[in-house]
């Protein structure tokens, strides 16, 4: 007690040789704490006299090879409540020392977490009980154990995150230490063999050098023996798990990381681990669950210590890459976006919403990032904008920009050869050259910029130009120019074999090549690269040839491919990008290339794409040879039919609505209202009469998909649908059905449509009575059902055969085969649920129209 | 005592009393649980018979009827009832429901406007 008053914090600190960290870190935490006490354990150097001219209480002890007697003197002389206990070579920042003062106010609270940021080169894995710096200075807590000292959690609880950060400075003497320090460890185990804390801090030092194996034994041994409620139980799960994953036993991981998760669910780590696991396996949906609910973890606040360490920007990219995987383009963008925002350090993410945002044909994002560095004089975003840009050849928006990169860079050469190349490749020869001019014959630009004029000599078939410039090349380019010129302007030359440096200039010429439109110059070009056999460019190759729809060359590429797994991948970034330019016969054709291999979503986004342009085809050419038939018509109630005043009533007062009709129900079809009866009757969980409601909708609109899903749900999950259906003694509204026989022929042929038992159908269809209505519903059934099984012959048949003017059928057939490919993509979306390709693609089918539909 | 051996208790009772409409009503209940609805329609029907004001026999007649689907007929034996019992809520409702069935939107407005006033008032 000093003057009557305890002190408050006292700093513990346990010193050997550190007179080079100590001034500043006293200077650090000056004013902030009330007493130093410092436990010297045979220092050699200044520590002791610049820790006692600083004012601390310096107690020297021989060393019994035993950090916790250290420590536990320091807690034996500190007069303060609180302990922090800190190494020399550690500081806190100024904005966080702020923090430590409340605190200490906390009633509920014995102790707090700091987390220490390594500043050495190499990082490690450190166990949370090494985080437990502040706690309250009582008698009973003290440390345990020769060296990763720790307080029993027996003893200690109500331990909290303190969010305080402590930098660690790298210390050039631990490495010699580090023998020792497993030597001590070992002298614990030996005491103590069962216990878990060492057998899980053994553990720790195995993974840190990367003896996994080993490592795995030991963290088996600490969970044998753990105790979940001690602090470090989920890290040990964390531990075990990614000593797992380095020896690629993704299953056990996983069996670990499943137990982890149901004893420490916000320990969000896991979840993230198992999420990356997931990924590796190629199930994505689960992966995607796992890393949405560590981030909606992460985003409660909630207590949980130790703090779980995977933060919210690097779980956003790999929920991004997850959806990169499955080609959810738009979400990988945006946890992209979301993860940049948050960390706007990790530059990488720029590049790789760049990427995707130009996989879509959008450059909204970037042009959004270009704009916000500028305003915001973001330097480094700035230039790095700008090298996609260039990357992505945007040469307009880059000339636009110029002067915000000259502002950073100055100018020089550098703006000089930017300009140069952007107008080179614009075609923009003139202005070109004069960029050309500002640049210093000695500099190490002119050499590529010489390039590139002799590449745009070869645009142009100037190749007398283009030779001359090529003598002025050095000598290490001048092979691969010849050769280019020689195949460029078709003189005979043999194929090499390109070193490194050479394909990275055949390449570029490639790309160049397409991007002005000289396919035919680039084809030349092909097997040169191919021949380099560097399979990990192939892709990047042919996703040119893609965006020119040319299966020729994608062909070629393809077949140089050795690799199965290799050839999948190829097989499905090209084909999501045949499908995203609707290039749907080249996708197929790549489909059919080597082996079968299922390509998940995409085989079902092809099938979709494909189906509804066949019909799209069909019915086109059925329109154009039946316009001339007879000019007789149909008069059936089309399903557009206005209900009667008394159901508009009857529904409005359902609804318990007191305005009036004509403001909210005006556009009411009698299908829409019976179909609104319905959905009210099923929430008010009224099965039978929801059923009736929804039969009466169809009897309206037979062909209403939403409708016909409900009946085929019921028909799935009321055992007693069709007894039901053939007792009651319902009414038929409308005109389209003669009798309830009819409509009953007509609810099991459209169900079996749906589930695709088209020659059931096509009987069932076939048992209606024919009469003027009932053949506006019963054909295009018929139809489809012959179409759907793909016997197009007997479908043009029954059009020829068909005495009325068929064309009134082509819309119903139409919608009934949307149905059925909308079935199909349901079906598929069950299997890849977070596939946002595929509610794409259901979208685009259900906002289809027929060109006739549009007029 | 399961629902068999109820109902065969009951049927043994309703050998000794033939003609009472709540023993015959108490058959119908069990015939109906056991989803048995046209023998309930039959027991609650011989029921009606013998007592035509009894609010129970009407509801539980009306609903059998309901059930197979012959809304016609368990609308006029729910109005029988409502005359009985008229702010029976869920009886408005159910004829409400029934007359929709039958597509008489006009009495089924008219029963789901009642069925809206009553919960008003009862507010």
């Amino acid at each position: 007690m000093i003057n009557g008053r305890k002190k408050r914090l006292s700093l513990c600190m346990v010193t050997k040789d550190d007179e080079k960290y100590l001034a500043n870190c006293f200077s650090n935490l000056k004013g902030i704490v009330d007493e130093i006490i410092i436990v010297d354990i045979g220092s050699s150097d200044q520590t002791v006299t610049i820790a006692k001219q600083a004012g601390a209480d310096v107690y020297q002890m021989n060393w019994n090879n035993n950090y916790s007697e250290a420590r536990n003197i320091c807690l034996n002389r500190a007069k303060g409540r609180w302990c922090l206990f800190l190494q020399a070579n550690e500081t806190i920042s100024t904005e966080q020392l702020d923090l430590i003062s409340p605190l200490l106010e906390n009633p509920n609270v014995e102790g707090y977490l700091l987390y220490i940021d390594h500043r050495s080169e190499n990082y490690c894995i450190s166990s949370p009980v090494q985080s437990l710096r502040l706690l309250r200075n009582r008698e009973e807590y003290r440390f345990q154990y020769r060296i990763f000292e720790r307080i029993p959690d027996e003893q200690f609880s109500n331990i909290k995150d303190s969010g305080i950060r402590v930098v660690q400075q790298s210390d050039s003497t631990q490495l010699t230490e580090k023998y020792s320090l497993q030597m001590l460890l070992h002298e614990d185990l030996k005491e103590h063999p069962e216990d878990s804390y060492l057998l899980y801090m053994k553990g720790i030092e195995l993974l840190n050098d990367q003896n996994y194996k080993e490592s795995v034994e030991y963290f088996q041994r600490a969970l044998n023996h753990i105790n979940l409620g001690y602090l470090f139980a989920p890290h040990l799960f964390k531990c075990l798990t990614w000593a797992l994953i380095s020896l690629q036993r993704p299953y056990e991981a996983l069996d670990v990381l499943n137990e982890g998760i149901t004893h420490f669910l916000f320990y969000s780590d896991l979840l993230v681990l198992r999420g990356e696991i997931r990924k590796q396996s190629q199930q994505y949906g689960e992966a995607i669950q796992d890393f949405v609910s560590s981030l909606n973890i992460r985003a409660q606040s909630n207590s949980m210590v130790p703090r779980p360490e995977i933060n919210s920007s690097v779980i956003l990219e790999m929920l991004g890459e997850v959806h990169e995987e499955i080609f959810n383009y738009d979400n990988a963008i945006s946890c992209y976006w979301e993860a940049y925002e948050l960390n706007n350090t990790n530059l990488q993410l720029l590049y790789k919403i760049a990427d995707l945002a130009y996989n879509l044909g959008s450059t909204k994002e970037l042009e959004e990032l270009l704009k916000g560095a500028i305003e915001k004089n973001q330097l480094e975003q700035l230039m790095i904008m700008m090298d996609i840009l260039f990357q992505k050849r945007e040469y307009r928006l880059v000339l636009n920009h110029i002067e915000y990169l000259e502002a950073v860079l100055g100018e020089g050469e550098q703006i000089e050869s930017i300009k140069f190349s952007c107008y080179m490749m614009l075609g923009r020869t003139a202005e070109a050259e004069l960029h050309f001019l500002a640049i210093n014959k000695e500099s190490p630009l002119y050499s590529l910029l010489l390039q590139q004029r002799i590449e745009g000599y070869w645009f142009q078939n100037e190749w007398q130009k283009a030779y001359q410039l090529i003598k002025e090349l050095d000598q290490a380019s001048k092979r691969i120019y010849h050769l280019l010129h020689g195949l460029l302007s078709r003189e005979v030359v043999s194929y090499v074999r390109l070193m490194d440096q050479e394909y990275e200039i055949v390449s570029s010429l490639h790309e160049n090549l397409l991007w002005i439109g000289q396919a035919e110059k680039a084809h030349i070009l092909l097997p040169l690269l191919l021949q380099a056999q560097k399979e990990e460019q192939y892709l990047q190759l042919a996703e040119h040839w893609a965006e020119r729809n040319d299966f020729q060359s994608i062909a070629m590429i393809f077949q140089c491919i050795t690799n199965k797994q290799t050839q999948l991948q190829f097989k499905q970034k090209i084909i999501f990008q045949l499908l995203q330019h609707e290039h749907l016969i080249t996708a197929q054709k790549l489909i059919d290339l080597g082996s079968s291999q299922p390509l998940g979503v995409l085989d079902a986004v092809l099938w979709s794409k494909s189906f509804i342009k066949k019909l799209e085809e069909w019915i086109a050419k059925v329109d154009r040879s039946i316009v001339k038939k007879s000019e007789a018509t149909i008069s059936i109630q089309y399903p557009e039919v206005k209900p009667s005043k008394d159901l508009l009533d009857f529904y409005q007062s359902l609804c318990n609505s007191n305005e009036t009709i004509e403001s909210q129900f005006s556009e009411l079809t009698c299908a829409k209202i019976h179909e609104e009866i319905g959905q009210f009757f099923e929430k008010a969980q009224k099965k039978q009469e929801a059923i009736m409601a929804y039969l009466r909708a169809l009897q309206w609109d037979p062909y209403n998909q939403i409708v016909q899903e409900k009946i085929i749900n019921f028909a799935d999950n009321f055992k007693d649908f069709f007894p039901f259906l053939e007792e009651k003694n319902w009414i038929l509204e409308g005109n389209l059905f003669c009798s309830q026989e009819a409509f009953i022929y007509y609810i099991h042929g459209m169900i079996q449509i749906k589930k695709q038992q088209f020659e059931q159908a096509q009987a069932m269809f076939s048992k209606i009575a024919k009469n003027e209505a009932t053949e506006y519903v019963a054909f295009p059934y018929r139809l489809s059902s012959l179409w759907l099984a793909g016997k197009e012959t007997e479908a043009n048949q029954q059009l020829d055969n068909q005495s009325k003017l068929v064309d009134i059928f082509l819309l119903p057939f139409f919608r009934i085969c949307q149905g059925y490919a909308l079935e199909r993509l349901k079906e598929a979306q069950q299997q890849f649920p977070f596939s946002e390709l595929i509610v794409a693609e259901k979208e685009r089918i259900k906002n289809f129209r027929l060109f006739y539909q549009e007029l | 005592m399961n629902d068999v051996e109820k109902l065969e208790r009951k049927l043994d009772q309703l050998l000794l009393e033939p003609s009472s409409p709540q023993l015959l009503n108490q058959i119908g209940v069990l015939l109906y649980q056991m989803k048995d609805w046209q023998n309930a329609e039959v027991y609650f029907q011989r029921a009606y018979q013998l007592n035509e004001r009894n609010e129970d026999i009407l509801y539980n007649f009306a609903s059998v009827l309901y059930r197979l689907g012959k809304w016609q007929e368990a609308i006029t034996f729910y109005q029988t009832y409502l005359e009985l019992c008229p702010n029976d809520e869920n009886v408005i409702e159910k004829v409400g429901d029934c007359s929709y069935q039958v597509g008489d939107y006009q009495l089924a407005r008219k029963m789901y406007n009642q069925l809206n006033k009553c919960k008003e008032e009862n507010l």
